[in-house]
């Protein structure tokens, strides 16, 4: 029998073997068996479990189960750093709000996964806040909910919901004039003036020059209309929002944008009285509206 | 018909026919086709008055009957024709078409035969031969409305004549057949019946028997709606007076040949035909100046001169608007069967009054083929579509206007490369007139095509045969003009956001109110009154979809869908709605001011207007004549928003 190996030492082959599971893929899930090899001293029992138990006191081990089997997984170094500082209640926590990744987490569930009591998890959460591992943000769907993600991450689209919200409230004033200068853009682009006389022509059948998608988000980011950062798709959006307007229309195979003129929205039926009337629908002969007590004829035939 | 169609059409026959005609028309409409003992027990009027009203009315075509065998005895129904009731609308319309193209002549043929409903020619000729001009034939008050003030010097009979067979042949005017009297489902089922005992004989299978009458069907009565359609129907030879119009007989290929032949007989029109209006002749009219007027504003006004000239070219071809025998889809199915035009048969008759140049300009980038030819390529690098925009905005405003002018410049090399395009084509060399011929043709060409690439499809390209041949789908564009219409009601009544939430909708099919807030980047709780007042005006729909099998209204789907017939029946609805209100309130100003109307209309006072009326009454006279007219056009106004929505 060999000599009890000092504590010291364990802890020297303990990081030794915690150097060379770092070197697997990160997923990678190791048996015992295999562990044992990465201990020095031949599959030395007992010292492998106490190398084992070093590795899992300071957290760069995980155990899992496979089948029946324990495995094991290493820890990234900087997490093992972050979880060394946690109390056990914090780490649990930590755990399920890196699980939800970037949706993040509401505290109710939190509760429900941990059964920890809401003062506890609470207590946990404010340390973990306060170091900054987590933080807590607010989502579009559910204004109300405390909503908990890891502190690196940025929220989720379906969280934010995208660029165009503001404190989770959609940014009505800053979508319109987006629309409006990308319209005015594409109003430049669309039609070509005329050498003479100034007025405004049209460019050739077949004409393919008209602004892709591309250009108008490279044209976007390069105008400072904004400091938020808008991806190409957001762009997309925006288009699909003028051509549902009736502004722009695409072309070339859709895959640019051109403008288009818009007809009057003034027709036979939008500019008589009856039109826009409020209480057309009660509107009848002998009723108490009727086109000869109509306030509004009146009006409309004194303009 | 909807009940608010019925209380216009009521409306517009009290107007021009008086009462009786009205209360006649109002029964029939609202109990559908009756005998006359039945009119005489609904309306409590002398069976005497009863029959004189219904012959006024038939002679306008308004009311249509047919004699039916009931238990030995025959029995006449009759039915009103509401959509004729409603042509009385445009009659001021048909004569300023008329007008326009047919002269005065055309014009005073055209209001007379509306006042008359039909007439014989010979009738019309004698009764204009005599009277002259003084005597215009007035059916009731209407003739102010109508009567043209012709002060061009009397035209002779042989003229008039010549018009009014112009006006045959383009199909304006029809002769009146005696199914255009009789109840539209009752010649159907007469027919039907015919076809059933004929075909028996045949001993075809029961199923099969009724596809082939429903084949037959189709045939006969596109035949009756359309008539005689051969090149001389309703004329005779000028030489030999005795000859009958040709027969009846469709001739299906030849027609478009005969036109171009040459015509060597005299022909002039049988004076023993009997004429009337065809309105749908003049729908066909109307719709392509909607279209032109369209496409104006989407193209500027070169391409629509164009497209004007193209649909006129096309219309000699088109009898109605919309097909009701002849299945459309057929038409759409089978390409060989719609109507084409090359743009070098377009450009024969080319008015060259229209300027094609400056209307189109080259494209900042030039064709391949040209970067190569010259060098430039420097430059081109700059004006790259890629960067365009970019860069331009960057450098700042000095260096768009820069880029203008190069665009100018490219334009004038453009337009000669067309002509090196040309001069490759045609070797010998061609003299200038040939050279500006092609160009031209070039330019309209590109026209074409410009209304081809709209996203709206003006014209639909067929083949590339003498410079791209043409034709126009006219059932979707009218689908297209109708959602148009409906999308500006839309706007006036629920804003841009109305607009957007439509368009969303329409586009994507069923959506729940989440998702559309989402593609309209619009905030949910804004878009929800809006989206229940499209509901409200019957633009939008609502679809439940429970996700569980007991049904509950947490726990369901509500999609929002735009059904666009139904949302057009609801616009058609209160756009009839709108206009008996303002006949109506035409009525209510007048009624107002009866007593002072009465006394302008005496002609003591009408010869001497100065004397008679007071400042107060001349004054209160200009408000009402100013309001009228602004009645009358609104009224004008909401027809041609119907036209789009009903008839196109």
């Amino acid at each position: 029998m060999t000599a009890q190996p000092s504590q010291a030492s364990i802890e020297a082959m303990s990081r030794a073997v915690y150097e060379q599971c770092l070197q697997a893929p990160s997923d990678y899930l190791f048996s015992v068996s295999e562990l044992q090899d990465l201990v020095p001293g031949k599959n030395n029992l007992e010292l492998t479990q106490k190398v084992l138990n070093e590795l899992l006191r300071t957290r760069s081990l995980s155990a899992l189960t496979r089948g029946s089997q324990t495995v094991f997984r290493a820890v990234p170094k900087d997490f093992a750093e972050k979880v060394k500082n946690m109390t056990a209640d914090e780490e649990m926590l930590y755990g399920y709000i890196q699980e939800s990744a970037r949706e993040g987490i509401w505290t109710k569930q939190l509760k429900m996964k941990s059964n920890m009591h809401s003062t506890a998890v609470n207590k946990a959460l404010k340390g973990l806040e306060r170091k900054k591992y987590i933080k807590s943000i607010k989502s579009v769907n559910h204004p109300a909910r405390n909503i908990y993600m890891l502190y690196e991450l940025t929220p989720s689209i379906e969280v934010t919901g995208g660029p165009w919200f503001t404190d989770s409230e959609l940014d009505k004033e800053f979508v319109n004039e987006l629309l409006t200068a990308i319209t005015k853009f594409m109003i430049s682009k669309s039609f070509p003036k005329l050498p003479t006389r100034g007025a405004i022509g049209s460019f050739p059948p077949g004409y393919t020059g008209y602004p892709t998608l591309n250009q108008v988000y490279l044209w976007v980011k390069s105008s400072n209309l904004t400091e938020v950062d808008l991806a190409e798709a957001d762009i997309r959006s925006l288009l699909d929002v003028l051509v549902y307007d009736g502004k722009i229309e695409r072309v070339v195979g859709g895959t640019a944008y051109r403008a288009v003129r818009r007809p009057d929205s003034v027709n036979g039926f939008t500019e008589s009285p009856c039109g826009r009337c409020p209480v057309f629908n009660l509107c009848k002969e002998g009723g108490p509206v009727s086109a000869s007590n109509c306030v509004y004829f009146e009006d409309w035939l004194n303009a | 018909m909807s009940q608010n169609a019925t209380e216009l059409c009521v409306l517009l026959v009290k107007d021009i026919y008086g009462e009786v005609s009205s209360r006649v028309v109002s029964v029939l409409l609202e109990l559908g086709r009756l005998p006359v003992s039945q009119l005489v027990r609904q309306l409590k009027l002398p069976e005497k008055i009863i029959k004189q009203t219904l012959a006024v009315l038939i002679q306008q075509h308004l009311v249509v009957h047919f004699a039916h065998l009931e238990t030995g005895q025959e029995v006449v129904y009759y039915e009103c024709e509401w959509t004729q009731v409603y042509e009385l609308l445009r009659a001021g319309r048909i004569i300023r078409a008329v007008e326009e193209r047919f002269g005065n002549n055309g014009a005073l043929i055209v209001s007379n035969l509306l006042q008359l409903g039909h007439a014989r020619v010979s009738d019309f000729i004698a009764a204009y031969g005599t009277s002259t001009k003084k005597s215009k034939i007035t059916v009731n008050g209407k003739s102010d409305a109508l009567t043209i003030e012709d002060e061009s010097p009397i035209t002779s009979i042989e003229t008039l004549k010549s018009v009014m067979a112009d006006m045959l042949k383009e199909r304006f005017l029809v002769q009146v057949q005696e199914h255009h009297m009789h109840i539209r489902t009752d010649t159907q089922n007469t027919l039907r019946a015919q076809l059933i005992s004929q075909l028996r004989k045949s001993q075809l299978s029961e199923n099969k028997l009724g596809k082939e009458v429903d084949r037959q069907m189709k045939i006969k009565m596109q035949e009756l709606a359309d008539g005689d359609i051969s090149e001389h129907a309703g004329m005779k030879r000028k030489v030999a007076p005795a000859s009958k119009p040709r027969s009846k007989k469709r001739q299906k290929v030849s027609i478009y040949d005969l036109i171009e032949q040459e015509e060597e007989e005299e022909w002039e029109i049988n004076e023993n035909i009997v004429l009337r209006v065809n309105h749908e002749k003049f729908l066909v009219l109307f719709r392509n100046a909607e279209l032109v007027s369209l496409a104006e504003g989407r193209h500027g006004k070169v391409s629509s001169q164009v497209y004007a000239e193209f649909l006129k070219r096309l219309e000699g071809k088109y009898f109605r608007c919309r097909e009701l025998y002849s299945a459309d889809d057929d038409e759409e199915e089978d390409p060989k069967k719609r109507i084409k035009l090359s743009v070098l048969e377009l450009s024969k008759t080319f008015s060259k009054d229209i300027d094609l140049e400056n209307s189109i300009v080259a494209a900042p980038r030039p064709p391949k083929k040209k970067a190569r030819k010259r060098s430039y390529s420097d430059d081109e690098g700059e004006d790259k579509p890629r960067t365009n925009g970019y860069k331009k905005k960057v450098n700042g405003k000095g260096k768009c206007r820069q880029s203008d002018s190069e665009d100018d410049g490219d334009d004038d090399d453009d337009l000669s490369d067309l002509e090196e395009l040309n001069d490759d084509d045609d070797e010998e060399g061609i003299d200038a007139e040939n050279r500006k011929k092609k160009h031209r043709m070039e330019l309209l060409k590109q026209h074409m095509q410009l209304l081809a690439e709209d996203s709206w499809k003006f014209v639909r390209l067929e083949s590339n045969r003498g410079l791209g041949e043409w034709s126009v789908n006219y059932k979707e564009l009218g689908k297209l003009m109708r959602h148009i219409e409906l999308e500006k009601v839309v706007e006036e009544t629920f804003g841009e956001m109305g607009l957007r939430l439509l368009r969303i909708i329409k586009d994507k099919g069923k959506l729940e109110e989440k998702q559309v807030a989402s593609i309209a980047l619009l905030k949910q709780k804004e878009i929800r009154s809006i989206l229940t007042g499209l509901q409200e005006n019957g633009y939008l729909h609502l679809q439940e979809v429970p996700k569980t099998s007991i049904p509950q209204v947490s726990r369901t789907y509500f999609l929002w869908f735009h059904d666009s017939d139904r949302a057009i029946q609801s616009l058609i609805t209160d756009t009839h709605k709108a206009m008996s209100r303002a006949i109506q309130r035409t009525n209510v100003e007048r009624t107002k001011r009866s007593s002072l109307l009465e006394k302008w209309e005496r002609t003591d006072v009408q010869a001497n207007v100065e004397e008679y009326l007071t400042t107060s009454e001349k004054r209160e006279l200009e408000i009402w004549l100013s309001r009228e007219e602004k009645l009358l056009c609104q009224l004008m106004r909401l027809d041609k928003t119907m036209m789009i929505l009903r008839d196109f």
